[in-house]
């Protein structure tokens, strides 16, 4: 048998499981959906989701990939076969495979933006051509067109490939944790650097016409009636789920390969406190104290509407920095590069999962895994490429970045308390511990902690039009659900599209039909999925009978 | 800055200050791996 994997430093397990949650959506999501719900006030629900919920997953997964791990499983269908005694357990696994190599084929091409980014930040670029008019071009966007074929952008999505797929290649402790012990400190030395510019701009500074704290108040500015509001307690629940990359697998895997008396208590709670710094801390002070500096809080106000930062992330932030004179092209640099360590670490964390399922099922040697991982992120991610104006990128993020997330959270929450149970449970998230945790948690993580991703299950799927209230107003008066075409029944059938049609009366394909394919494609891939795992069972018994 | 936003963003920081602060420190000073008593090699059962 192989030696086994192991990490070389617990600070750099820290680091990596750190990195693995701290994403772009700590720096572009997190300020967004604070300041649109409740400012301050978000933050009361926000924190109490991480306290019931967040930590609570946590464990949960680091206990599961542990316990995983003892039996030489290192990704999620072996390690949900060991949690009981049904065949069918390990087909819940399968949302382990499915969502890292998905979301690992969308987000890599985000990724691939700031190192596009931070090349052109420090050429220059941004100084003559404007981020509105440099970023359609990039992705090589066309009126009326739902395909791309952009050229440049193409080549920094392989170069990001290939860098993680080198970066795996070289293994658990001189590739992840190396990435992770060199990019988590840069993102923070980063983040605090242009936190501190950002937010001691003086209101006489060139180009400067609102005082940055106003949009550090728009933040955490309580309005305490978003605290009565269903809306406002399942966006902070969403948001604690989304950023600790729960529900993905991934944590299971890095854990899988801590030893069986080792810490998991304190150590998935300080990765966990650590996600916690850099996106309140230091997310919450930068995207919107700076872009209010230069554009005034009303248009960040409309630009953050959608509870998202993006486009002012790629679209202003850019441009803003140009008042910064000779600063500009490092501030720019700054700014994307702490984003692609942020993308990057999240995605190695996608990648080792897939290369364990092959490694430990097939019997795949690590390179020749490593490249399989990028061949298959190639191609899916190509499709997203080629695909992103007619909305495939969208797609991808809803089904996998997104649904499967809390499907595979709330399985396995349930699993773990009612299958492998609470009394096993709770001595595997306690055995080594260096971190007593309270008992009252035994409680929360049996009852509170499923019927919480319950809540945000059922509220996903039928998320309404307007307020919650409004809706059950409606209902109760005949009128019926009213379903928000963002939600999972709304996405299904396509409301908000009352002329759903896949090609137009002018012959042109629709975004329509780029939904439909992108959701047979995924339909297709977790398929792809669940037969890999039956093979491999089919082989495990082939090599015992 | 409003009292209630500084009040909001002290108290928080505050927060995640002193837990951020405390587990990783804890982290950092524990006994390095090869120090603890771990007799297995990790593994219980491979599936063959």
């Amino acid at each position: 048998m192989a030696a086994r994997e192991g990490w070389g430093s617990r600070v750099g397990l820290v680091l990596a499981m750190a990195g693995n949650a701290v994403g772009l959506g700590n720096f572009l999501r997190f300020p967004a959906q604070a300041a649109q719900n409740g400012g301050g006030a978000f933050l009361i629900p926000y924190l109490i989701s991480f306290l019931l919920m967040g930590i609570p997953l946590l464990w949960v997964e680091w206990a599961i990939g542990r316990h995983g791990g003892q039996y030489g499983h290192h990704s999620a269908p072996g390690m949900l076969d060991k949690m009981g005694r049904s065949p069918w357990l390990k087909y819940l696994g399968v949302f382990g495979i499915f969502t890292n190599i998905t979301v690992a084929a969308y987000y890599c091409y985000i990724e691939s933006w700031t190192l596009a980014y931070v090349w052109h930040s420090l050429v220059g670029t941004f100084k003559t051509t404007g981020p509105t008019t440099f970023f359609p071009a990039y992705l090589g966007q066309h009126e009326r067109s739902l395909f791309a074929l952009p050229v440049e952008a193409s080549f920094w999505f392989v170069l990001t490939l290939f860098l993680n797929v080198w970066i795996l290649s070289r293994g658990l402790a001189k590739g992840i944790e190396m990435a992770a012990k060199i990019g988590m400190p840069l993102l923070l030395l980063f983040a605090a650097i242009l936190a501190v510019r950002g937010l001691t701009l003086g209101t006489t500074a060139t180009g400067v016409v609102e005082s940055p704290l106003n949009g550090l108040n728009f933040v955490w500015n309580p309005n305490l009636d978003g605290l009565f509001s269903p809306t406002t307690w399942l966006a902070a629940a969403g948001q604690i789920f989304f950023t600790l990359s729960v529900g993905m697998g991934s944590i299971h895997c890095y854990a899988s390969y801590v030893r069986k008396n080792q810490d998991i208590a304190l150590n998935a709670a300080s990765a966990g406190w650590m996600n916690e710094f850099v996106e309140v801390v230091l997310g919450g002070s930068l995207l919107i104290p700076i872009a209010t500096a230069y554009l005034g809080l009303e248009a960040v106000k409309a630009a953050t509407a959608g509870g998202s930062g993006f486009g002012l992330g790629f679209l202003t932030l850019p441009t803003l920095f140009n008042n910064w004179g000779a600063f500009a092209p490092v501030a720019g640099a700054m700014w994307f590069g702490l984003l692609f360590f942020a993308g990057i670490t999240s995605s190695l964390a996608m990648g080792q999962p897939i290369m364990a399922f092959l490694e430990d099922e097939f019997q795949v040697r690590r390179p020749r895994a490593a490249l399989v991982f990028g061949i298959a992120t190639f191609a899916l991610g190509f499709f997203t490429v080629w695909l992103y104006p007619g909305g495939a990128h969208g797609e991808f993020d809803y089904w996998t970045g997104t649904f499967a997330l809390v499907v595979f959270a709330l399985g396995e929450a349930f699993i773990f308390a009612f299958v492998f149970g609470m009394d096993k449970g709770w001595a595997e998230i306690t055995r080594g511990g260096e971190l007593k945790v309270p008992g009252f948690f035994r409680y929360v993580i049996k009852y509170v902690t499923p019927t919480f991703i319950l809540v945000i299950f059922v509220g996903s799927l039928i998320q309404p039009a307007g307020e919650w209230g409004a809706a059950f107003g409606s209902l109760f008066s005949g009128g019926g659900w009213p379903f928000a075409p963002g939600s999972v029944i709304g996405k299904i059938f396509h409301v908000g599209d009352p002329h759903y049609v896949w090609t137009d009366a002018q012959g042109f394909r629709t975004p329509a039909f780029v939904q439909d394919i992108t959701r047979l494609l995924l339909s297709a891939v977790f398929g792809a999925c669940a037969f890999l795992v039956w093979l491999a069972w089919q082989r495990k018994k082939g090599r015992t009978s | 800055m409003t009292t209630a936003a500084w009040t909001m963003l002290a108290v928080t920081w505050a927060i995640i200050f002193f837990f951020t602060g405390k587990f990783f420190w804890m982290v950092l000073t524990a006994p390095h791996p090869e120090e603890l008593d771990d007799t297995t090699d990790g593994i219980l059962r491979k599936d063959a």
